[in-house]
């Protein structure tokens, strides 16, 4: 019996669904998420913070949280490497009453805590006698009795401009947010 | 001749076979290789919500109340500071200690109670300590007018005490100048530090010590207790 030669658009079809299919094989679990993320990647990311749960670093989260009056304005998990499984991340505090100081928490961490490096920055918010800067002139916000926030547009402007400014690279992906819990641990965040 | 329309779906149909026959083998194999992994999760109730801290009452209100203002501001206890007189007149020694349950204090700063001015830094114990303060307050006219003076230290490395309770923490003494004895200790600020993961404790754990018998004088390789009050 003679086959009739196959159409062009028949064998793409058939062509284009097998590569598909060794594509998807392929994946078997590997696909990442919005944030760059896999499955795997997220695993490692909360069993790294997991292992700083019995440290000091929890008690210093919710330290640190009680100080600033606010829980934390950002929590930013952002993968550095994969082999080891290497993450940043980076708390940071805006503080509830002007005099008070922006405060964060900058960690490169992994599975293994021991050689996990930490660093503490601090900044203050106002001047002393509670002035902000807006340039360079010293702008009064308040009495010591009010919230940094009732400066208004241009302190939140401030707030965000400090926050990025010792981010480095935690908003880069890989990554996602987290959250610190009342325990002082860390949770990994969906991303959406 | 064969019409090509049905040999067409047969060669779809068995590109679609192959299709799930290769998908589905490459699945199993992920799983076999365990990557069928589940996510790893915290529980979401008692201790493991997310934090938050109660508000402060503020402006009017915390005053007619006669809320203190410095129980807003919140500090915390991570140094102690004490200004002592040194050599030679208007010259003073600030010492700082880390009482910290942080860890390492790498940079700190110093301002002055009001109205001290100091007008020269002379040396530290560790680290480099220099006058700093804001500037850009003299505008183009005076652009080396700087407000609010105070003395700024980097690289210091002081070690976190071995308890909060204990005055064992590393220290720095810092000489300068001033026009007047600043008497109160100012106010500290870290502005750089190295926490450990060992919780720093804050009291000590010891166990009680043995009871002398009658006679016996403590020893370091038996130490005991005399048990007078």
């Amino acid at each position: 019996m003679n086959w009739p030669r196959p159409r062009r658009g028949s064998l793409s079809l058939a062509l284009t669904c097998l590569a598909g299919a060794t594509l998807l094989a392929g994946c078997g679990g590997g696909g990442v998420d919005s944030g760059g993320l896999s499955l795997t990647d997220r695993n490692a990311a909360q069993e790294a913070m997991n292992a700083l749960q019995a440290s000091n670093i929890a008690t210093q989260l919710v330290s640190m949280s009680t100080t600033a009056g606010l829980p934390p304005a950002a929590c930013r998990v952002h993968l550095e490497s994969r082999h080891p499984a290497t993450f940043k991340v980076y708390v940071f505090w805006v503080p509830f009453v002007g005099p008070s100081s922006y405060t964060w928490l900058d960690m490169t961490i992994t599975k293994n805590s021991a050689g996990d490096k930490f660093h503490l920055g601090s900044q203050a918010a106002t001047l002393p006698s509670g002035f902000t800067l807006r340039g360079k002139t010293a702008i009064p916000i308040a009495s010591n009795y009010d919230p940094l926030s009732m400066g208004g547009v241009r302190q939140e402007r401030k707030n965000r401009a400090v926050l990025m400014a010792h981010a480095g690279d935690a908003f880069a992906k890989p990554g996602a947010n987290c959250q610190v819990l009342m325990n002082g641990y860390l949770r990994l965040l969906p991303n959406a | 001749m064969l019409s090509a329309r049905p040999v067409k779906r047969k060669i779809a149909l068995v590109g679609l076979g192959a299709a799930v026959l290769i998908a589905g083998v490459g699945a199993g194999a992920s799983l076999a290789l365990g990557r069928g992994e589940v996510a790893v999760t915290l529980p979401t109730t008692g201790a493991y919500v997310p934090i938050t801290v109660p508000k402060p009452a503020t402006g009017l209100m915390a005053m007619v109340q006669g809320v203190d203002p410095d129980s807003l501001s919140k500090v915390g206890t991570d140094v102690a500071s004490v200004v002592s007189r040194g050599d030679g007149t208007n010259h003073y020694k600030l010492t700082i200690l880390n009482t910290s349950s942080i860890g390492y204090i790498d940079s700190l700063y110093w301002a002055p109670p009001s109205g001290v001015t100091i007008t020269k830094v002379t040396g530290s114990s560790a680290g480099h300590c220099a006058l700093t303060g804001t500037s850009g307050f003299g505008g183009k006219l005076f652009p080396s007018v700087e407000l609010y003076p105070k003395i700024s230290c980097t690289g210091l490395g002081l070690k976190p005490p071995s308890c909060t309770c204990i005055a064992d923490g590393g220290k720095v003494v810092i000489s300068f100048v001033a026009d007047t004895f600043p008497g109160l200790a100012g106010a500290v600020g870290i502005t750089s530090a190295r926490p450990i993961l060992k919780i720093i404790p804050s009291y000590q754990q010891t166990p009680d010590l043995p009871l002398c018998a009658h006679g016996q004088a403590s020893t370091t390789s038996r130490p005991c207790s005399s048990g007078s009050g």
